[in-house]
């Protein structure tokens, strides 16, 4: 199983929480943050294989996040978090633009949901490595 | 027919007066010549008559006095001497006059010799014979004269009774050709122009005079040809622009009532007639009142006129979109928005006539009130149609309430869930705490699909239209979803329409339609069943529609529920089974569509949901 170091960025604590038990249960070394600042701060200290963002933030909007967290580690999978299906695919194209992955996750997920895609992603980049 | 075309264009008095003095000119000659030629013939008649008369006796005259000479002479002359004659001469001639016998005795008697006495009475025989001659053809003379006067008195009698019988004759026939003349040119167009007005009294206004001549007749006849074409292009303009009046007023969509002064309705249109369920000439001379009353005197015995806003209406002149209500013949009440406006007579009347509703009229305008022409405009349509924007109003408010709630409980409710089955994979299923966050589990999950309805719920938008194969929609969807039936042991049955036209639409948004139509046939369904999918294309008058129509054969829908089934958060289910946003985001997406959705169930027999949309 492989396992890798994973950012948590979303404005609702709970999420920070359970993703993060989660992740952590399935041995992944998760980092949180409540805002894109801190989001970004972390990016600059923590070499990352994951970051899942939400979409809809006080600061900086999912699409924003992802730009400049591409800038300071071009090699990071970020996946997008909505809760909306309609956002989602308004804002999708941009993310994909912006570097983000194409499969995003939407709200509430479905049971494991998060841990397979953790898994895949970092099975994929296990073997681009 | 040369005279008849000179006289033709003369007046008519000129013609009366030239055939009149042309006939007595024409008289005049033939009597001339009558007499002419009568009176020469009598003439000549009479003096041949009256000369061979005279020869005649001249002739017996002559011969006689000769004869009687001769045999005097014979007898007397030898015996007369000069001086017997001489003596002859001497005897009173009277004695002798006129008798031989006498003559001859007083000669025998006188004693003369007898040479002497015949000298001398041949003499005296000589005069005498010359006088009774002279004597006899004088008396013949006038006996000729006497008798021409006889005969011309005769003639003169005789031609005075020709001449009566000739003018009798003459004036007779004066007055025969002087009739058929006037019959010609007075009475045969006068009777034809009484023909012609008693046609036109009657209606006729095509009949048309025979124009025979250019007098004041024939001008007559031309003038009232004219006129009556006048009259009749008139009449046809009139009927015209009356018809096209009318054609106005039936033709209208809106309501039309013309009520008189006295409150009794005097036009009504086709729309009214339509409307109320009357025949047209049911609610003539009607009280107004039997099918119009004002919305707050609804049930009481007042009557239009005395309401103070129909006083207003005639003070003002108008009134517009008043609330008041039909009444049907059926006792029905319709709503309608009255607008009217008082009708006053186009030119002014100054008898001053009282006006009869007993309304004290303010009437700056010196008109009197010919009535009050009002339209009344069905309201039920825009009261559906208040109530269904106040419907999507609400919809849309909730819709936005909904999303706020939906985004604001959706992302705790995520980590909630996300929590609970973090822990309760570390317990062990037999314990009760793993009951317990299986339990929580579920709640959350029940939560999280109320939210993604009413999420949904409030996505919906006109937006990303393009243009559907419904059957594809359809297909589609089943692809994904009638797994859930199958499970059910619900049959499925499409019967599709492969030639449908196309509509523009969202799939998206069609797709949940039809999940809609999947899941509520599902929960109506309990055990066995059939969902039958139906698409075709129906055309009317409005274009073509692609209907899909979705019957079940569940538990139906009971009449009392069926007006409600469409409002967000009703529901039939059972709780736990649904929130009752289905079909309200259906309603809401079908007619985003410009669509229609119909329902028709029967408790214990089934559902059936037809969905209409416009082809694109």
């Amino acid at each position: 199983m492989t396992t890798g170091k994973i950012l948590i960025v979303d404005d609702e604590k709970i999420i920070l929480t359970a993703f993060g038990r989660e992740l952590e249960k399935a041995g992944h070394i998760v980092f949180r943050a409540i805002t894109s600042r801190e989001a970004i701060d972390i990016a600059r200290k923590e070499r990352l294989d994951i970051i899942f963002t939400d979409l809809v933030m006080p600061d900086f909007n999912g699409v924003e996040i992802c730009k400049i967290i591409k800038e300071i580690q071009p090699k990071v999978e970020i996946v997008l978090i909505s809760g909306y299906l309609k956002e989602g695919i308004k804002y999708q194209i941009d993310f994909i633009k912006a570097g983000g992955r194409e499969e995003w996750l939407r709200k509430p997920l479905l049971e494991n949901e998060l841990i397979e895609v953790a898994e895949k992603i970092l099975t994929e980049r296990g073997k681009e490595n | 027919m040369g005279i008849y075309k000179f006289f033709g264009k003369k007046p008519l008095v000129m013609k009366l007066t030239g055939g009149l003095i042309g006939l007595l000119i024409l008289w005049g000659i033939i009597l001339s010549a009558f007499f002419v030629v009568n009176a020469r013939n009598t003439f000549l008649k009479t003096s041949e008559e009256l000369i061979n008369k005279s020869e005649r006796e001249l002739a017996i005259i002559t011969s006689e006095g000769i004869e009687n000479t001769k045999k005097l002479l014979l007898d007397t002359s030898i015996y007369l001497t000069n001086r017997q004659k001489q003596e002859l001469d001497d005897i009173p001639f009277d004695l002798y006059r006129g008798d031989e016998a006498r003559i001859k005795k007083v000669i025998a008697e006188s004693g003369l010799e007898l040479k002497e006495r015949a000298d001398r009475s041949f003499i005296i025989l000589s005069k005498v014979m010359e006088e009774q001659t002279s004597k006899r053809v004088e008396g013949e003379i006038q006996k000729l004269r006497n008798y021409q006067i006889r005969q011309s008195r005769i003639l003169a009698r005789k031609m005075q009774l020709g001449l009566a019988i000739f003018v009798f004759l003459g004036i007779l026939l004066l007055v025969f050709i002087m009739s058929f003349w006037i019959n010609k040119i007075v009475m045969r167009p006068i009777r034809r122009l009484v023909e012609g007005t008693q046609k036109v009294a009657e209606g006729d206004l095509t009949s048309r005079v025979k124009v025979e001549s250019a007098d004041e007749l024939g001008q007559l006849a031309t003038s009232f040809n004219k006129m009556t074409k006048d009259l009749n292009t008139s009449r046809d303009k009139i009927i015209a622009a009356r018809d096209y009046t009318n054609n106005i007023v039936t033709s209208m969509i809106d309501s039309l009532i013309v009520v008189g002064p006295d409150g009794k309705i005097k036009t009504i249109n086709k729309a009214t007639s339509d409307l109320l369920g009357y025949e047209e000439d049911e609610l003539i001379e009607k009280p107004v009142a039997a099918i119009l009353e004002e919305e707050e005197t609804e049930g009481e015995e007042i009557t239009l006129f005395q309401s103070a806003r129909m006083k207003k209406l005639i003070r003002e002149g108008s009134i517009r979109d008043y609330n008041m209500t039909y009444r049907t013949k059926s006792g029905q009440k319709i709503p309608v928005a009255f607008s009217g406006s008082v009708m006053r007579e186009t030119h002014p009347s100054l008898d001053g006539e009282a006006y009869e509703a007993g309304v004290e009229l303010e009437t700056d305008l010196q008109r009197k009130i010919v009535g009050i022409v009002g339209i009344a405009r069905d309201m039920r349509d825009i009261r559906n149609m208040q109530a269904m924007l106040v419907q999507s109003e609400k919809l849309s408010s909730l819709g936005q309430l909904g999303a706020g709630i939906a985004h604001e409980l959706n992302s705790p409710l995520t980590g909630l869930l996300m929590l609970i089955r973090s822990y309760k994979k570390e317990k062990d299923p037999n314990t009760e705490e793993y009951q317990d966050l299986k339990e929580m589990q579920e709640a959350c999950e029940h939560m999280a699909k109320i939210i993604r309805d009413l999420n949904d719920f409030t996505r919906v938008s006109t937006e990303d239209m393009v243009e559907l194969n419904c059957n594809e929609v359809i297909e589609t969807t089943l692809g994904f979803s009638a797994h859930e039936l199958n499970k059910k042991g619900i049959r499925l049955e499409k019967i599709f329409d492969e030639n449908i036209p196309l509509v523009r639409g969202n799939k998206s948004q069609l797709q949940q339609v039809v999940i809609n139509m999947i899941t509520n046939a599902g929960d109506a369904i309990s055990g066995k069943g059939i969902f039958k999918i139906t698409t075709r294309s129906v055309t009317t008058d409005n274009g073509t529609f692609v209907q899909m129509i979705f019957s079940d054969t569940g538990c139906g829908i009971s009449n009392d529920m069926l007006g409600n089934i469409f409002d967000p958060f009703f529901t039939t289910k059972r709780p736990g089974r649904g929130i009752g946003l289905g079909l309200s985001i259906t309603y809401t997406i079908i007619k985003n569509h410009n669509g229609e959705i119909l329902v028709d169930s029967e408790p214990g027999r089934g559902t059936e949901f037809t969905i209409i949309l416009p082809a694109a």
